[in-house]
């Protein structure tokens, strides 16, 4: 997130505001708002997006198919686990587990997978004018129920790294079975694992509760034009050209399995292409039936600070519930709002050092709140079961 | 003097009073006036007084980062240097065979750099598959799951830089003994001295400038811990374990944009490696004096 550049007074930001341009051409419309959120603060767009990153989740299909176990039903987290709970197991007896069923750890240095978590449960880390919301309920919920699958005798997740070759290795094992999967990351097992073709299957993010939201969100870039280019007009096109272009777009899928933010170009037959590596599966149309569930992220130059501390949050709840030995959501409630308390503090101590957030731009309409209104007609439930 | 000589003085000067005034006098100046403004991205600038310096040492994560400094420079001093004073003495030993070649084996981690050994640090401490622990499982059962990473940060790094320093020290503390008069330790084992005698009395006097040289190094070395950690744990890593001054000061001048913050902490800093130097210089002194 660009959040960091937003940190100065609004003048201060070193990229055009475009706000008024992409209104103006009727670019809006055409791309997701979650899409525009990340590079807008207080109310105006400083870059066009180059991606919306839908998280599915990716499945070891082959480890399942041989269990002889089926997907099929499956909604919700719950559902998940008790549909692949029978492949935690013990395979040469030795008395550790071989295998477990999520590649998710709180205290992963990717904290990208606990915002997801929280995003999809209906979270966020600021509201839209830029408060923290990190000690609510639902995140609280949210982190005591992803913590508990780390902990105790029914422990179902498991610390495998992304872009590690540790990692690596525990995924080619088939250490875990289900991996969080951005449009992405499905480039990044192409590349890094080659030997892994045909043993992956994308499917909707499980949600935290029937009904609920089958996707999120990791990671997003953006274009912006700095204020000192010599030719804004030349720089726009160019912009426009690459994020606009319906040959790039296609592009950026089949080199970079990315699926384009712009909506003209999602009937595009690229789309609808079997994926071999992915047993052959038409991803790429499964990322695009849930970009418009991808919730939006209101852009802070806390974001980062606010994400380290939740993820301390999260760490600490860790702690406390293998200290105590405290495996159920319900018994880590308590101390996971206690935490998060710790954690929005500390957030809040930071921001009341910085005069410029708070401001308002005189006589504009702040157009996020335009774009966050998909954020609320798409409610997600309020915490995971 | 001449005309003509005054100005091919400053002719000359002028190189060195360029540089300095350049790249030392005005950065000072300037994180000097930073340390006292409140600054949020590159343009936005207002007068703060004292307030950087009392909100970092309000602040509990620049405690943190002071602790895990603290616990990893003490591991560096009393652990690191003895041993590299040990691996010294053993390679000074008289008629020991290879010599050369067990200095070089034990300098070669310093070759590959700080980099490589954070990079690989991250592999070979790694859970379940990383090298450290499925040695130790091999041998004596060892948890296959020991979160050297996550939960002892503090003595995995004190162990790569154990694994990266302690050849260079031992190198410095080699040069030193090698340097020992002869007829002191000669006249020492005619006064019936012991080997440990020997050392204290006659091995250390002798080799204390390199003692305290190496010792200064280390501490300030120490202090400024940063790529280590932040390469081997993409950042502080969890629960701020591996969070040091160099790296609060990062994030706050590059990931939250507080320029003055970031310099207030340098200065901080700074002062404290002054002061810990001119202390330990002092005592350096008085002790050479006795």
């Amino acid at each position: 997130m660009a959040g960091q550049l937003f940190a100065g007074p609004i003048d201060s930001v070193g990229f055009v505001d475009l706000t008024g341009l992409l209104e103006r051409e009727g670019l809006l419309g055409q791309i997701p708002a979650a899409s525009y959120t990340p590079w807008t603060t207080r109310g105006r767009i400083f870059g066009l997006p180059h991606d919306v990153h839908p998280v599915l989740l990716g499945v070891r299909m082959d480890i399942v198919e041989e269990a002889g176990l089926t997907l099929d039903g499956v909604e919700t987290w719950s559902d998940l686990i008790d549909a692949l709970r029978p492949l935690v197991t013990d395979a040469d007896g030795d008395g550790e587990i071989d295998r477990y069923l999520l590649a998710f750890w709180p205290n992963d240095m990717h904290r990208e997978k606990i915002e997801a978590l929280l995003l999809q449960s209906g979270g966020g880390l600021f509201d839209t004018n830029g408060q923290p919301t990190i000690a609510t309920e639902t995140h609280a919920r949210t982190l005591a129920t992803m913590v508990s699958w780390c902990v105790g005798p029914d422990r179902i997740a498991a610390d495998v790294r992304d872009f590690q070759a540790t990692g690596n290795q525990l995924k080619a094992d088939g250490y875990a079975v289900a991996y969080f999967m951005p449009d992405w990351m499905c480039n990044v097992w192409r590349n890094e694992l080659p030997s892994m073709a045909g043993t992956l299957e994308i499917v909707p993010l499980p949600a935290a509760e029937p009904g609920g939201r089958r996707a999120s969100v990791w990671g997003g870039t953006m274009l912006g034009i700095p204020k000192t280019a010599p030719d804004f007009d030349a720089a726009w096109r160019f912009a426009k050209h690459l994020y606009f272009s319906p040959e790039l777009a296609r592009e950026l899928y089949t080199k970079g399995d990315i699926v384009t933010p712009n909506r003209s170009f999602w009937d595009d037959p690229v789309f609808d292409t079997p994926d071999p590596y992915y047993r052959g599966q038409r991803k790429g149309r499964l990322y695009i039936d849930h970009i418009e569930q991808v919730p939006a992220r209101n852009a802070s130059p806390f974001n980062q600070t606010a994400m380290v501390r939740i993820a301390n949050a999260s760490t600490a709840l860790l702690r406390y519930a293998e200290r105590e030995g405290f495996h159920e959501p319900d018994d880590l409630e308590e101390e996971a709002m206690r935490q998060l308390k710790i954690a929005e503090r500390g957030v809040r101590r930071l921001m009341a050092r910085n005069l410029f957030v708070g401001e308002e731009v005189d006589g504009e309409q702040p157009v996020v709140e335009a774009l966050n209104t998909t954020r609320d007609a798409t409610n997600a439930p309020e915490a995971m079961p | 003097m001449r005309l003509g000589e005054r100005s091919a003085a400053w002719v000359l000067l002028s190189p060195f009073i360029l540089t300095t005034g350049v790249f030392v006098v005005y950065p000072l100046y300037r994180s000097v006036t930073l340390a006292f403004s409140q600054t949020f991205g590159p343009g936005a600038t207002t007068p703060a007084g004292w307030l950087n310096f009392q909100l970092a040492l309000t602040d509990p994560l620049f405690w943190t980062a002071t602790k895990n400094t603290a616990l990893f420079t003490l591991g560096s001093l009393f652990i690191q240097l003895p041993l590299a004073l040990l691996l010294a003495m053993f390679l000074n030993r008289p008629g020991l065979h290879g010599r050369a070649l067990y200095r070089v084996i034990m300098f070669m981690p310093q070759l590959v750099g700080l980099v490589f050994a954070a990079m690989s640090g991250g592999v070979y401490f790694a859970k379940r598959v990383g090298a450290v622990n499925q040695m130790l499982h091999c041998a004596v059962g060892f948890n296959l799951d020991f979160p050297w990473l996550d939960a002892h940060i503090a003595p995995t790094l004190i162990l790569i830089a154990l694994w990266l320093y302690v050849g260079f020290n031992m190198v410095y503390f080699l040069a030193a003994l090698q340097n020992v008069d002869r007829s002191l330790i000669e006249a020492s084992l005619v006064d019936g001295a012991g080997p440990v005698q020997r050392f204290v009395h006659v091995a250390i006097p002798a080799i204390r400038p390199v003692l305290t040289f190496v010792v200064l190094l280390s501490f300030i070395g120490s202090m400024q811990l940063f790529e280590l950690p932040f390469i081997m744990l993409d950042g502080p890593g969890p629960e701020n374990r591996g969070l040091t001054i160099v790296m609060y000061l990062y994030q706050q001048a590059f990931e939250t944009g507080d320029l003055g913050m970031a310099s207030a902490v340098g200065w901080l800093l700074g002062l404290a490696l002054i002061s810990a130097a001119t202390i330990q210089m002092a005592l350096a002194r008085r002790e050479a004096n006795t």
